[in-house]
């Protein structure tokens, strides 16, 4: 394992060998190319239907947790950050940026679909790194533990204000974010 | 049988027969181990092998998340060491946590806990940063099923805020350990410490002016921290500093810290 200066990383902490989280959400797929989702059967799941551990063994493009129902969407080109519940239904967006030095190696959060694991309480400052609501963090082969969704830096800007490679919001944003939270746990994060 | 399933065979092998003996000790080459199963999946080329490294994974990890329970939870007399930290030393996350828990359960007398702690090699700093998602294995359903010794933040975040409070008394060991660490960080921790160097250069100038050869020694860190800031912030910074006592009596070091506040960084959107 190398440090994140050298440009070739390797997988991050909590990845399962040879399972890779591309655009799977429990209940619907998520089409990159065509920015649509695709619903499956949660039922099926729920009644028993499909063992989900067999279920992902067989399709290794799944990795995300099954009892998991929201999830979030970036838009680069948009810098908006949408809120799905769990019918797939759209919930909130705001602004959101992902923006980092010209020179810093590990660069930008990388395109793909990763699963949420855990909230992290930084003390509440609208103008710290991470602004009144802490920071969701989620499983990013290649990056150290800690990439996330946060605010902070409200006085310089918010969401254009760099990072080291995780997604900016507002602290309105990710208010909005635990409460869904609250109500259905988050799944996962798909960077576009 | 590929290499990838030998690799597990003997991992697994070697776990059954070290790990958990005693309900928290670490078997030998436990990190190892994990490293390897996380590195190698993204090679293995059959589900049965991957079924089994994800359930060796799954097992190491909780392993590990039981030892930080354990540590953290101990009530010792004194300065004892924990009973699951003895002969654990080649462990590169025990280290860590050994010492960092007996700093914090003996009142921050012996900062030498703490400095020694402080991983050196890119082993040491992968299972310094793994102690987050490690302690919050369960977190996502269970949030309050974590290690209590490190709340309310994670480990990791405390960690940093108790090294960067020997950095902010004018410790010179701790100031090179811990620019060290910042050169290497990544994502959350590494702007947990953006904030702390910013609030090091505002409210504490005195002190990275006056060891400044130790700053000095970093200056790819320093630079790193500055590559972060906007224009206006250099700007801001920049004259807040020349107005400090502390610049009069550093001069050379003040402007050289000046020369370093004025390289301008692009952003990539």
């Amino acid at each position: 394992m190398r440090d994140p200066e050298p440009t070739d990383r390797p997988s991050s902490a909590l990845q399962a060998p040879g399972v890779r989280c591309e655009s799977y959400h429990r209940a619907r797929y998520y089409d990159t190319t065509t920015g649509r989702f695709i619903k499956e059967d949660p039922t099926r799941f729920d009644r028993g239907d499909v063992n989900f551990y067999e279920y992902v063994r067989n399709n290794p493009a799944i990795a995300v947790d099954p009892w998991g129902y929201s999830f979030l969407v970036f838009d680069r080109a948009t810098g908006t950050l949408s809120a799905f519940d769990k019918n797939n239904d759209w919930v909130f967006s705001c602004d959101a940026g992902n923006n980092v030095p010209v020179n810093y190696k590990p660069g930008h959060w990388s395109n793909g679909t990763y699963k949420y694991l855990h909230h992290n309480f930084h003390p509440p400052d609208e103008n710290s790194a991470f602004g009144l609501y802490g920071i969701y963090v989620f499983d990013v082969p290649g990056r150290d533990p800690g990439m996330g969704v946060h605010a902070g830096r409200k006085n310089r800007g918010g969401p254009k204000y760099p990072t080291h490679g995780c997604v900016r919001t507002t602290d309105n944003c990710m208010g909005q974010i635990a409460n869904l939270n609250g109500k259905d746990p988050l799944t996962g994060i798909t960077i576009e | 049988m590929n290499k990838y399933s030998v690799f597990l065979i003997a991992s697994a092998l070697v776990g059954a027969t070290s790990a958990g003996q005693n309900g928290c000790r670490l078997g030998k080459g436990l990190f190892e181990q994990r490293a390897g199963l996380i590195s190698g999946g993204a090679n293995a080329a059959q589900s049965s092998d991957e079924t089994i490294g994800t359930k060796e994974l799954e097992r190491i990890n909780e392993l590990y998340f039981q030892f930080l329970m354990r540590v953290s939870g101990e009530n010792l007399q004194d300065e004892a060491e924990s009973p699951c930290c003895q002969g654990t030393e080649e462990d590169p996350v025990a280290r860590i946590v050994c010492r960092f828990a007996r700093y914090l359960k003996t009142g921050r007398k012996d900062r030498r806990l703490l400095l020694d702690s402080v991983p050196a090699d890119s082993t040491g700093r992968e299972a310094l940063w793994a102690l987050e998602p490690l302690a919050y294995l369960h977190a996502e359903r269970e949030p309050q099923n974590v290690p209590a010794l490190f709340k309310p933040s994670g480990p990791v975040t405390l960690y940093l805020d108790e090294l960067f409070a020997l950095v902010r008394s004018g410790d010179r060991e701790a100031a090179s350990k811990y620019l060290e660490l910042y050169v290497y960080a990544d994502s959350e921790h590494a702007e947990e410490m953006d904030d702390q160097i910013a609030s090091l250069l505002r409210k504490h100038l005195g002190v990275v002016l006056a060891e400044w050869d130790i700053f000095q020694a970093h200056r790819k860190a320093l630079a790193k921290f500055v590559a972060f800031l906007s224009s206006d912030e250099r700007k801001s910074m920049k004259s807040q500093i020349a107005k400090n006592r502390a610049c009069t009596l550093h001069s050379e070091s003040c402007h050289d810290l000046q020369g370093l506040l004025s390289v301008e960084t692009p952003l990539r959107e």
